[in-house]
């Protein structure tokens, strides 16, 4: 190598050091030979993540679509569960009602059937038996209980779908921050492309709204009272004229 | 039962149909809703209310963006408003504080903590409690 190189120098000969100038042209351009593919294989791999980050957009929408049907549909049955607790609450006031009337008319008969029951023994025992039957009993105590647990829980149930909201927000939030890095990446995709790199690339002209006001990305789902009492505080403060 | 009418205001159809039903289940049957402050605004020109609860971030139009156009307007200048909302830091509360709403929830919010707001609010502005 030295010594061809030696049959191509000027007159000059070969500069004492060698020919640095053009080792570091031969290495820049090796690196270059090599760094060419490189870069075309980024380029297609951010074509394809770029490409890709619609569908993921679409997906994270069919969630939210198909989080808010399945919420609808559990609305639906609560509030058709509701309606039929209310129905059977007013059967138990009303069943209530013609016990207490019962207790009265038994009463009545107590009445009537004590001086036949005194000169008759069976008599007696029959109407002892007839009064511990179970028709004569009242309704337990516990029902009233138990009807106004399950109301709750029907209401808390529905009350925790309140989850859907928050998480639509926070998809939405994620949506937009993966829509963001789509833009940021087509537009390294352009810088790719010589041609159009004096006209301004078609995605930026078409950035997502200021997201401030259409959802909350932090929302977060917490049944701790802390948050609440936290702006109650803020809120009394307020109200009191201490706004510090 | 109370008679006082109340517009909804939120871009979740789940949550409107949340705070209708806890609404209902306290005493207040007379409620109308709509979906996002744009909406709101012409329920409240066209239908009337006269207890507002909105949420703050929707499309269109925000919560807050709905509170400070009523507080602006003759009409609804001292209208009743109580904001429901994801956003709990103290500076959003003071922000809404600032444009004169009556109370502020975080989300999720309770029964009894929404009964609560709304009696205090309705006894504040001398209206019946339910
Ligand atoms: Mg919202």
């Amino acid at each position: 190598m030295k010594a061809s190189r030696k049959s191509h120098v000027p007159r000059g000969g070969r500069p004492r050091g060698g020919w640095p100038a053009r080792d570091s042209l031969d290495n820049f351009l090796k690196v270059v030979s090599g760094v060419i593919p490189l870069l075309d294989s980024v380029k297609e791999s951010l074509e394809e993540s770029t490409g890709s980050i619609p569908k993921a957009s679409r997906q994270l929408d069919n969630v939210t679509k198909a989080t808010e049907s399945a919420t609808v549909e559990i609305l639906d049955l609560l509030e058709r569960m509701s309606a039929r607790v209310d129905t059977l609450g007013k059967a138990i006031v009303g069943v209530r009602a013609a016990s207490r009337e019962g207790e009265i008319r038994l009463a009545a008969m107590d009445a009537l059937i004590a001086p036949l029951a005194m000169s008759n023994p069976e008599v007696h025992a029959r109407w002892c038996e007839f009064r511990k039957s179970p028709g004569c009993l009242a309704l337990p105590a516990s029902l009233d209980a138990e009807f106004d647990a399950l109301r709750t829980d029907t209401m808390n149930i529905g009350m925790a779908l309140q989850v859907q909201d928050i998480t639509t927000q926070q998809i939405a939030g994620v949506s937009h921050m993966i829509e963001s890095i789509r833009m940021n990446l087509a537009e390294v995709l352009q810088s790719f492309s010589e041609g159009e790199r004096t006209s301004p690339p078609e995605q930026t002209k078409s950035r997502p709204a200021d997201p401030n006001g259409r959802f909350n990305g932090d929302a977060e789902y917490s049944r701790m009272p802390d948050r609440q009492e936290d702006a109650d505080e803020i809120v009394e403060r307020w109200k009191r004229g201490n706004h510090a | 039962m109370a008679t006082t009418k109340f517009l909804i205001v939120d871009d979740s159809l789940t949550m409107r149909r949340i705070v209708i039903n806890t609404l209902k289940s306290i005493g207040f049957e007379n409620v109308i809703e709509a979906a996002d402050g744009k909406d709101a605004m012409a329920k409240l020109l066209s239908e009337g209310a006269e207890f507002l609860i909105t949420d703050w971030n929707m499309p269109e139009m925000s919560g807050l963006d709905l509170v400070k156009w009523a507080r602006a307007s003759e009409q609804f200048a001292d209208m009743p408003i109580l904001m429901i909302t994801t956003r709990g830091n103290k500076d959003d509360v003071i922000e809404a504080m600032k444009m004169r709403v009556n109370n502020y929830i975080v989300k999720p919010f309770t029964a009894p903590g929404l009964k609560e707001k709304i009696d205090q609010i309705l006894k504040s502005v001398g209206a019946g409690a339910a």
